[in-house]
């Protein structure tokens, strides 16, 4: 994904207010191999990055997704419990 | 009427007016000092520039000039720099400049940990900064100086005062000297989320006894 796709899609849940937090944490995640990206030419202007996920990215993004779900289930039903 | 003057922006040519350039610039450059010390900063002083281009490109129609307004408005989009955050794990992090401009590591920083106090978190985070498995050696000695003389009471007191209370996961991080880089703040957030999971766990098993 173009960085800007990425800015767009964050926008749209909400979760970006402030754009330039998003491009030390990008250049960090390539960093760390978790990301990479290729050069796209473009025909308005100057050649974009392309962002895409390495598998070691997805793995760790997978351990979140897992780490998040079950902590959401603890507290979904800890409610739960509380509103009986 | 203004004087203007012609910039290369992320690649892309601009006309802006002199005031607003002046503007930009000075964004440009505080951006630059904040991330000076980052691993990548070259990449990332690149896509800023890129983006920053793109919105005044998207902004603007073809023979119009950037004015001090355009360039507010992108300072809005992007961020002040203090908004973006703590800088990359490079060993620089722990480094500190002395007056006379030498840099020393400093690899630990003595913080206050709020996670394991009894009072103010003073033995914890004196024990983190030494390296001593369990605050209780502390405690006790605090316990005994104060005793015996008040002393224990007294340097508790301006400890208390001076050192800082662990905030941050950087800061936790370096309280007990471990390198501030992706691994660990992942790991962190981890033992984080499963302690609060843990905690969670007990208090609704605790709900449910009392409930039935």
């Amino acid at each position: 994904m173009y960085p800007s796709d990425i800015i767009g899609k964050l926008k749209d849940q909400k979760m970006i207010i402030v754009e330039g937090t998003l491009y030390p944490m990008l250049t960090r995640l390539k960093n760390d191999g978790l990301l990479d990206y290729d050069w796209k030419e473009s025909k308005t202007g100057p050649p974009r990055k392309y962002y895409k996920i390495t598998d070691q990215g997805k793995s760790i993004r997978d351990e979140l997704i897992n780490t998040w779900q079950e902590l959401s289930n603890s507290v979904n039903s800890t409610i739960s419990e509380i509103k009986k | 009427m203004k004087k203007v003057i012609h910039i290369n922006l992320g690649g892309r040519p601009f006309v802006i007016d002199i005031d607003a350039y002046e503007d930009l610039d000075m964004y440009l450059k505080s951006i630059e000092s904040h991330f000076k010390r980052s691993e990548g900063f070259e990449d990332i002083m690149y896509d800023i520039e890129n983006r920053i281009a793109e919105l005044l490109e998207a902004e603007s129609a073809k023979n119009t000039v950037i004015t001090l307004e355009k360039v507010e408005m992108v300072k809005n989009t992007m961020g002040r720099p203090e908004e973006f955050g703590a800088e990359a794990g490079d060993s620089d992090e722990f480094t500190r400049k002395r007056p006379s401009g030498r840099k020393f590591k400093t690899g630990k920083r003595l913080f206050r940990d709020p996670q394991d106090k009894v009072v103010a978190g003073v033995a914890s985070g004196m024990s983190a900064y030494f390296g001593i498995s369990d605050p209780i050696i502390i405690r006790l000695l605090f316990v005994i100086f104060t005793l015996s003389g008040g002393l224990g009471f007294l340097s508790y007191i301006v400890l208390w005062i001076a050192v800082p209370e662990a905030k941050t996961t950087s800061d936790f991080l370096a309280m007990r000297g471990e390198e501030i880089n992706i691994d660990n703040i992942a790991r962190s957030v981890e033992n984080g989320l499963k302690d609060l999971k843990d905690k969670l766990d007990d208090l609704s098993r605790g709900i449910k006894t009392k409930m039935f």
